[in-house]
């Protein structure tokens, strides 16, 4: 059985803080903070992954989706922009 | 222009043998800082002949031309000296595809400063009047223009002035900007290295670096927010490549000397050092070369400070002095409310950057898709797994931590963390030297960063469609058609936020004479004194206001056409 990675006994606590911010968190940093979640699960899911290939593809899958999110809030605020 | 571009060119070869030849002296036998030190080494030089030139009254082609001329001659003349400077340059081996996007991005960079005028508020107020003052009078003036900043420190204003001395004219302006965006993305690219980073992942990191939105659009603004960044980072890189503190002093100087925020990113700066402490240096330096790259360090970042101890009796004036009206306030010291503003208003909402690209990053932080995107995961991955990657993130983290809590909370206080990217773009750099998978998703977003930084918003299409109509020579975002073109000078009352550096013309063919009456005696007096029939007027006071009124009250201005108002006695023109 593989021995639990050093540090293992604050990922929990820390998802639990997280996930606590996220739920008092202010309409307007939803996006900010849906994003710190997913890098924390991800840091969690990351440690677990044994296989690189699979490791590699979950990173490029978050980078994807962060750099999503980012695009629609600056693409949608500057084609407002433009419009105005 | 002939003679000005023929001076011009012997201008930029004299400083870069003259570079050139200073480095062969350094000898840090890392190709990848050479190249870092190379770029500052040029730009001290130019920051010191400018400076040299202000001071004594020099500061026009017809004798910095010639001198460079004879400085060329000089070093090519010297046996022992050309032996220093035709020593082979090795270029990175990164292959055609990385050389032929470097060559775009540089194309595009070159087309921006051609088309672009200075156009920002902040520049055209308080950063280049003073410029347009000291190439006309050929000399450093006191007369700097009405903004309260003015006084501010003006290293970047000397590398400016560089540029537009020769030719007498400000279409070549930016490329000072990007001889310092040069600096960063070469600093971004040794930092890679002495992070154990391949050549080719250097080059990509400087790369991502150099087209990082906000820092790539602030290279053709006028403003130094990008310079006071690029000089962090090449602070960081020679700390981290272990270079003597008396070059960390020399760049940090020549920082100090552009901008204070400079210092502020200094705590960073320490820690890294710190952290380090115990690595062995790669070589022994020269100490005599070493005690003086410190000395014209402290020489060119005191200068300014001095100059204000010695003209007002405070180095940071006007900050802290009760005599002038500040607009806006800067923030003097540490103030916790800033710090905790800046940092709320980057993590909810400025890092996804929620405004069009500028050089001022209005409410964002300008740092891209691929910074965001793909560098804070891949910075925390690295810093989770190697400690060296840690500590520069950690020190990265606390430089910008220190600059916003030193910084005012405002919405553009992210334009003084523009290093912060550097460290994003080598840690993306580096995941795609693992993972060769990431390649398109980064491509991708390097593709968009590139699209979207065409120009900035400041400067709408309906303001390029008429800035292209216009020839070079007259090209500027003043409206031509406004009554200041049929006059060879000008006077400005007030006026703070007017403008005035565009009131000069790009060829700084225009007089504009500062009013700073206490009465309207004075004020007209003044005028009639410089000869001067056409007063462009904005208060910036309650009294100023008054003063304007009595003044078309008693017929002695009549109002012309919004701002601009004409003397109505006037005086027999000026010799």
């Amino acid at each position: 059985m593989k021995t639990p990675h050093r540090g293992a006994i604050l990922e929990w606590p820390a998802a639990g803080l997280i996930a606590a911010w996220r739920l008092s968190c202010h309409p307007l940093a939803q996006a900010w903070r849906d994003a710190v979640l997913v890098l924390v699960l991800f840091w969690m899911a990351d440690r677990s992954i044994l296989r690189p290939s699979v490791k590699y593809a979950a990173r490029i899958g978050v980078m994807a989706y962060l750099m999503g999110v980012y695009l629609h809030i600056h693409l949608a605020f500057t084609l407002a922009y433009l419009q105005s | 222009m002939i003679f000005g571009l023929f001076w011009l060119f012997w201008g930029n070869l004299a400083v870069l043998l003259a570079a050139r030849v200073l480095l062969s002296y350094v000898r840090t036998g890392q190709d990848h800082l050479e190249a870092t030190l190379f770029i500052l080494l040029r730009l001290a030089i130019i920051s010191g002949v400018i400076l040299v030139s202000g001071l004594v009254g020099t500061l026009n082609p017809s004798v910095l031309g010639p001198m460079s001329l004879t400085a060329v001659i000089a070093l090519l003349c010297s046996s022992k000296l050309r032996a220093r400077v035709t020593k082979r340059i090795r270029l990175p081996a990164i292959g055609a595809p990385l050389w032929i996007v470097a060559g775009l991005i540089t194309a595009r960079l070159i087309g921006q400063v051609w088309m672009f005028p200075p156009h920002l508020g902040d520049a055209t107020n308080y950063y280049l009047p003073k410029i347009a003052e000291w190439v006309r009078a050929g000399q450093f003036t006191r007369e700097m223009g009405a903004h309260p900043h003015v006084t501010f420190p003006a290293g970047f204003e000397l590398v400016e002035t560089w540029w537009v001395v020769f030719i007498h004219h400000d279409v070549l302006i930016e490329m000072a900007g990007v001889e310092f965006l040069l600096l960063g993305v070469t600093a971004t690219a040794a930092l890679a290295r002495s992070l154990g980073l391949q050549e080719r992942s250097a080059f990509v990191a400087a790369i991502l670096y150099g087209l990082t939105p906000g820092l790539n659009l602030a290279a053709t603004s006028c403003t130094n927010d990008l310079p006071a960044a690029s000089i962090i980072v090449t602070a960081f890189a020679f700390v981290l490549g272990r270079l003597p503190l008396g070059w960390t002093i020399f760049a940090l100087g020549v920082g100090i000397g552009i901008k204070p925020t400079v210092g502020y990113g200094m705590p960073g700066i320490v820690l890294l050092s710190w952290l380090l402490r115990k690595e062995e240096a790669p070589r022994e330096y020269p100490r005599s070369c070493v005690s003086i790259a410190a000395a014209v360090g402290i020489v060119l970042g005191s200068f300014w400070y001095i100059r204000n101890m010695v003209w007002f009796g405070n180095p940071f004036y006007p900050v802290c002095s009760r005599d002038r009206a500040l607009f806006p306030p800067p923030q003097f010291g540490p103030r916790a409310a800033s710090l905790l503003g800046n940092v709320r208003d980057l993590v909810d909402s400025r890092i996804w950057d929620p405004h069009a690209y500028g050089a001022l990053v209005d409410d964002s932080a300008g740092w891209g898709p691929v910074g965001i995107g793909c560098g804070l995961l891949a910075l925390l991955l690295w810093a989770l797994e190697a400690p060296p990657a840690r500590a520069v993130a950690v020190s990265f983290l606390l430089s910008l931590c220190s600059i916003l809590f030193l910084s005012i909370h405002d919405p553009w206080s992210m334009k003084y963390v523009f290093f912060f990217p550097a460290i994003l773009s080598v840690a993306v750099a580096r995941e795609m030297e693992r993972s060769t998978a990431m390649v398109p998703l980064v491509v991708a977003g390097t593709l968009i960063s590139f699209l979207t930084t065409m120009s900035p918003y400041d400067l709408p299409r309906v303001e390029l469609a008429r800035l292209e109509e216009q020839s070079w020579r007259e090209r500027s975002v003043l409206d031509s058609h406004t009554l200041i073109s049929l006059e060879p000078s000008v006077a400005l009352f007030g006026g703070i936020q007017e403008r005035a550096y565009l009131l000069y013309g790009p060829d700084f063919s225009r007089r504009v004479i500062y009013c700073r009456p206490k009465n309207l005696k004075e004020l007209v007096v003044g005028m009639q004194k410089e000869g001067v029939s056409l007063l462009l007027a904005q208060p910036a006071t309650e009294e100023q206001a008054h003063l304007l009124e009595e003044a078309i009250e008693q017929g002695e201005l009549v109002v012309l056409n919004g701002s601009f108002y004409s003397l109505v006695h006037r005086a027999t023109a000026r010799p």
